[in-house]
């Protein structure tokens, strides 16, 4: 309960200051008689008369009362929306397979998920109406009841071994509930959300699984991965893989990754040769809202160099061979048999046959023309127009200029930075795709090694979709809280920044409604 | 306070002397040994014969009788009284307890009564009453004494309680009739208060009340405080209350109007409100036989 305008509160020294006159008022006239003989047998029979003249208390608590109610409608009394026992609450609850990731004290996320919000709804009225909506959702559907009812039903859950997607399951929820996301990840939640977050509170380091490839040899899976951590301190992870389609073995490795490091992980899984498809998991881990669960194809392996042009980038060129493999060779020049060529802060006069990469295109002169395959002519009016009008594409449209370039129209984001746009596009090329990397230096943003995640994030796809993988739209939405994660210095296992509370209810009508109608009934009574 | 032969205006001291006060002459055969000497206002009158008894004065003896009839007669004669007039002012703390008009009323009723006594060739006689029984101030047998009598109505002032019992059955010189002035707020048995010797005069009874007294507002919550005991009533002066008040009003003035007439004597009841002329006009007006 709060006031939106306290001092209106004041008027409720209108409220003594009415019983201190009545009390005034209420003392009795001494009025000098000649003789009280006949008073008193006027007086006879009637109830002894009391030795003040206060109205009846009925009729003085009606004025208090009404006093009262219309000083607290002038302070405008609110509630928010959650402590308003009318409300309804809707809890989604995350039971990813991240929130089976367990700390090092033992417990996992789902126990401190189960605990937080055994503790959010101990503060929600017992007649409050409860919606409890899992993710994945567990065999009763969605429960509603009373909140002992929702946390009973909560505890017969557990962590799931599958994925889902925690803010469309919001869509039940109405205006007038809050919607509480109770999960161990930072949701990428839109200004001005509603939306309560209540963090898992996993104490975990910042780390993922950056890159996952595998690959069949001598009968066995043999598997390179790369986890970062971007915690402060180092962190000691497991990395877990297992096969995924059909479902089989797998296989752990612990390991230590320092503040900051990126490390890759060569594995094997005997006997699993026909897999088509595995997952990797670091734990503790669940340090962003993207693939903790990083699910990759089983290939043959990417052959090929990559052609790098351009200073050298560390992290780019880690992501990259965790990518391509381990066995990755990077080479100057143009080889014809490149599996990638890259671009960093160079613009080439022609863009090469074959995947392309353009990070960081500043390097381009203004006003330079140059084609792209067919020999188009690129008017380039800023580094960031130019890389894009690079494309030569039919579609390529002028992009808008700034910190917030906006990807024309056939290109398809790969990331996007939350309130930024779209910071990576890949482009469907006869020679090739071509895949543009901008972080506009001016709006803080730019090529370093401090986002490995964010590289790997992104090499991954690029690599998925040169090979004719298309990314899944879910997986690039939510890759813009990676890179604002990333960006922000935001830690996992904090709560995240809470978002805008409902407007709150607003008791100011009902008060002067009650006033009113206890004013009436002491008029009434008058009458 | 207004001064004695301001009590009552000069004008209305010459209307009262158009005014019959209704006393009683009251008459008596003269006893054997009676006074016979004339007194102030009286005459003697033959009334009859009757026979000599032993002690019966010879002075009386009709000898022109014994002549003609051979046996003793006396002559009986009647003395008429002077009518004598006793005004009974109440002047307990009651009497100036709601306003001075109250009680300045009272006094100018008291005055006029006087005055209307020794206009009609009586005396007068001015008393206060009081708890205690009550005092005499002063004494007019003729217009000249009349003023005197004023100026000591007009020096009296209320106070203390009052007893209207003692004060109507103290001592009375003979056949004199009794004036009362008061509010008659006392407890007091109105017959019992009133019982008189035999051979005594009519009272009469004025009750005079304040306005306030008669016709109690609505005040709301009040405490009432009696002017002679102290004693103190909260109570709520509502409509319900006033009417209960005018009723017990009513009932006490009946009794003592009742009383009143029973003993042959004149109620009237009057308040603050009224002018002097006009009560002591129903005063003097023959009562309506209803």
């Amino acid at each position: 309960m709060t006031f939106l305008a306290p001092e209106g509160l004041l008027a409720l020294l209108a409220v003594p200051a009415l019983l201190l006159l009545r009390l005034a008022g209420a003392r009795r006239r001494a009025r000098i008689a000649g003789s009280l003989l006949l008073w008193r047998r006027a007086a006879a029979g009637r109830p002894a008369e009391r030795g003040s003249r206060l109205p009846p208390p009925a009729d003085l608590a009606l004025e208090a009362a009404a006093l009262a109610a219309a000083a607290l409608a002038l302070g405008d009394p609110a509630s928010p929306r959650a402590e308003a026992g009318e409300t309804r609450l809707v809890v989604v609850l995350d039971r990813t397979a991240s929130m089976a990731a367990r700390a090092p004290d033992g417990r996992t996320a789902w126990d401190r998920a189960l605990s937080a919000l055994e503790a959010r709804l101990g503060g929600v009225p017992p007649g409050a109406r409860v919606t409890l909506v899992a993710v994945p959702g567990i065999p009763g559907g969605v429960v509603e009841g009373p909140p002992l009812e929702v946390l009973r039903a909560a505890r017969t859950a557990g962590p799931a071994a599958s994925s889902g997607d925690l803010l469309a399951a919001r869509l039940p929820s109405r205006d007038d509930r809050t919607v509480l996301l109770v999960t161990d990840r930072l949701p990428a939640l839109a200004a001005g959300d509603p939306t309560e977050v209540l963090a898992a509170g996993v104490p975990l380091p910042n780390a993922a699984v950056t890159a996952l490839r595998a690959e069949r040899a001598d009968g066995a899976l043999r598997v390179f991965a790369a986890v970062a951590n971007l915690s402060e301190a180092a962190a000691d992870l497991r990395l877990s893989v297992r096969v995924a389609d059909p479902e089989g073995p797998g296989t752990d490795r612990a390991l230590r990754c320092g503040p900051g490091e990126e490390v890759g992980v060569t594995l094997e899984i005997p006997g699993a040769a026909g897999a088509h498809a595995i997952v990797a998991i670091v734990s503790p881990g669940g340090a962003l809202d993207v693939d903790d669960r990083l699910r990759a194809p089983v290939g043959d392996g990417r052959t090929g160099p990559v052609v790098w042009n351009g200073p050298d980038a560390p992290a780019l060129r880690r992501a990259l061979r965790a990518a391509l493999g381990p066995a990755t060779e990077f080479a100057a020049g143009a080889p014809a048999d490149a599996a990638l060529h890259v671009f960093h802060r160079e613009v080439p006069p022609t863009l090469p046959d074959g995947p392309t990469l353009l990070v960081d295109p500043v390097g381009a002169p203004p006003g330079l023309d140059w084609t792209v395959g067919s020999g188009a002519p690129v008017a380039a009016a800023g580094p960031w127009e130019a890389a894009l009008r690079a494309t030569g594409l039919p579609a390529a449209a002028p992009a808008a200029t700034g910190a917030s370039p906006s990807p024309p129209a056939g290109a398809e984001v790969l990331l996007r930075a939350g309130g930024r746009g779209a910071v990576a596009f890949v482009f469907p090329r006869r020679e090739g795709p071509l895949a543009v990397v901008g972080l506009p230096a001016a709006g803080g943003w730019q090529l370093a090694p401090a986002y490995p995640v964010f590289w790997g994030r992104l090499v991954r796809r690029l690599v998925a979709r040169t090979a004719g993988t298309t990314p899944r739209v879910a997986s690039l939405d939510r890759a813009e809280s990676d890179l604002r994660a990333a960006g922000s210095g935001h830690r996992e296992g904090t709560p995240g920044p809470r978002p805008a509370p409902a407007a709150p209810l607003s008791g100011r009508p009902l008060l002067a409604w009650l006033a009113a109608a206890l004013l009436a009934l002491r008029l009434s009574r008058r009458a | 306070m207004s001064d004695g032969p301001g009590l009552l205006a000069p004008d209305f001291l010459a209307r009262l002397g158009r005014m019959r006060l209704p006393l009683r002459r009251a008459s008596g055969g003269a006893p054997s040994g009676g006074r016979t000497t004339r007194r102030l206002g009286g005459v003697l009158e033959f009334v009859a014969h009757r026979a000599y008894a032993p002690g019966d004065d010879p002075r009386r003896v009709d000898w022109n009788a014994y002549a003609r009839l051979g046996r003793l007669a006396v002559k009986e004669f009647a003395r008429e009284e002077v009518p004598r007039l006793r005004v009974l002012l109440d002047a307990s703390a009651s009497m100036g307890a709601e306003g001075r008009a109250k009680w300045d009323r009272a006094r100018e009723v008291a005055a006029a009564l006087a005055a209307l006594a020794v206009f009609a060739g009586g005396t007068a006689e001015a008393a206060e009453a009081r708890k205690g029984g009550c005092r005499t101030l002063a004494e007019a047998g003729s217009e000249g004494a009349i003023p005197g009598l004023l100026r000591a109505l007009a020096a009296l002032e209320p106070g203390g309680p009052g007893d209207l019992a003692s004060s109507l059955r103290g001592p009375r010189r003979g056949p004199e009739a009794v004036a009362l002035v008061s509010d008659l707020l006392d407890p007091a048995d109105p017959r019992a208060a009133l019982a008189a010797p035999p051979g005594a005069g009519e009272p009469i009874v004025v009750q005079l009340l304040a306005a306030g007294e008669a016709r109690p507002g609505g005040d709301g919550a009040i405490e009432l405080a009696d002017s002679e005991t102290g004693e103190r009533l909260p109570c709520l002066a509502d409509e319900a209350l006033q009417a209960r008040y005018a009723e017990a009003l009513t009932a006490h003035r009946e009794r003592w109007r009742r009383a009143v007439v029973a003993a042959g004597g004149r109620f009237v009841a009057a308040d603050d409100s009224e002018p002097v002329e006009a009560i002591v006009g129903r005063v003097v007006r023959p009562p309506v036989v209803r």
